[in-house]
């Protein structure tokens, strides 16, 4: 059994995602509802199922051999979206009612066309419903009405994008006031440091706005920590807990630029890893939440 | 199927069935309603693989394709290029070519 990376700071209880009030953030949108009911489709389609049908129908895949004076109609095993018009829609049209393996005349321009039906595949869309939310594999879709808000914000990405980048710390801060911690004082002061280290200051600055950005930047090291122990516990509700060969993995990188295993090892202690992946994933994954969240001040 | 190309897989995914080669680039306005139309092609149409070139990202491909603006679209067939349209297209536009270059 691999060993996890742990913390000596602890998550007592962690604030629920949902609960976090985002509702001044959220702009309100009117979706328009033909490109709605279009990304449904679409989307429902990544899941459809295919069946053989007896007869073809609109929008059905439909297997033909052709034969013509026209060199485009004399051909074996063609396939096409019948009514779409891809191949020719004055043949697709006529075609339209004719059972598997039906042999007949068709005039397409005004030339005689021989078309043999051989196969007919119709699509099955299945129901935005919670089964269907439950094996979409999509972040917080969790509900048949996700799968709805989800659609209904897709033709608005960009600007949902552009809230995003306000509503994600909001979110984040919202789960962290409403979690409890036990942190531990020798983590926080590497967080803090970690953080005043990391932090890029223009040289062009002038030196009293620079000292107040550090001042105001020294405590978010606690944030991140909180932030790297709510990722280390979604980690662990998906049984991908954080663990030593993640670590040894992310310190090669570091081998691979020409640090030496110890050197590397030396300069990112494994709660630098925790702290800058775990807790940098968990607030990329917020971003998502945070998306979705959005999506629900959009109406049709 | 969308298919996103870097420096190092995009000679393969140009070459792969019917293709439609998407340039565009982050900030371009019109790149945006073609990725929607696009979206709508692959959805309905699984036989056409798209491949997206973000030309801000990887340039060396807009360059060895001689993009000069976006979006700029190209319809390849097994390898061999048909048509290269520079500008934006609507669905029936696409689908018109679609029907043209891989019907034959």
């Amino acid at each position: 059994m691999s060993e996890k990376l742990t913390l000596k700071s602890k998550l007592l209880r962690a604030g629920d995602p949902w609960s976090v009030d985002l509702s001044e953030l959220t702009p309100h949108l009117q979706a328009d509802e033909a490109r709605y009911r279009r990304d449904l489709e679409n989307f429902l389609r990544r899941f459809a199922v295919t069946e053989d049908a007896g007869k073809i129908g609109a929008h059905d895949t439909v297997t033909v051999t052709c034969r013509s004076e026209n060199p485009r109609f004399n051909r074996e095993h063609v396939s096409f979206r019948a009514g779409l018009g891809l191949f020719s829609k004055e043949l697709e049209n006529a075609l339209l009612g004719w059972p598997v393996g039906k042999t007949g005349e068709v005039t397409v321009k005004g030339q005689s066309v021989t078309v043999t039906v051989e196969a007919v595949r119709r699509e099955r869309l299945p129901e935005p419903d919670d089964a269907l939310a439950a094996r979409c594999g999509l972040a917080y879709i969790r509900t048949g009405a996700d799968i709805l808000t989800y659609c209904r914000g897709k033709q608005f990405e960009e600007e949902l994008e552009e809230a995003a980048d306000e509503a994600y710390p909001a979110l984040a801060g919202g789960i962290i006031n409403a979690s409890e911690f036990e942190l531990d004082a020798t983590e926080v002061a590497f967080a803090n440091a970690l953080t005043q280290k990391n932090l890029h200051i223009p040289e062009d600055l002038d030196e009293e706005t620079a000292r107040a950005i550090r001042e105001s930047m020294a405590n978010a090291g606690t944030f991140s920590l909180q932030c790297a122990l709510l990722g280390m516990a979604d980690l662990e509700r998906c049984g991908k807990a954080p663990a030593r060969e993640d670590y040894e993995t992310y310190l090669s990188r570091f081998t691979d630029r020409g640090q030496t295993p110890d050197e590397a090892r030396q300069a990112h202690p494994a709660l630098e890893y925790l702290l800058n992946e775990v807790g940098g994933n968990y607030m990329d994954g917020l971003e998502l939440l945070a998306l979705q969240r959005l999506k629900e001040g959009v109406t049709l | 199927m969308i298919n996103y190309a870097n420096y190092d897989n995009y000679d393969q995914l140009y070459r792969d069935g019917f293709v439609i080669v998407d340039f565009f680039s982050d900030s371009c306005g019109p790149c945006k309603v073609l990725a929607r139309y696009l979206e709508d092609i692959a959805a309905e149409l699984p036989f056409v693989n798209i491949v997206k070139v973000n030309t801000s990202a990887y340039p060396r491909l807009g360059a060895d394709n001689h993009i000069d603006a976006v979006p700029t679209v190209m319809f390849v067939m097994n390898g061999e290029l048909k048509e290269r349209v520079v500008g934006l297209l609507d669905y029936d536009e696409l689908t018109e070519r679609i029907g043209q270059y891989y019907y034959g």
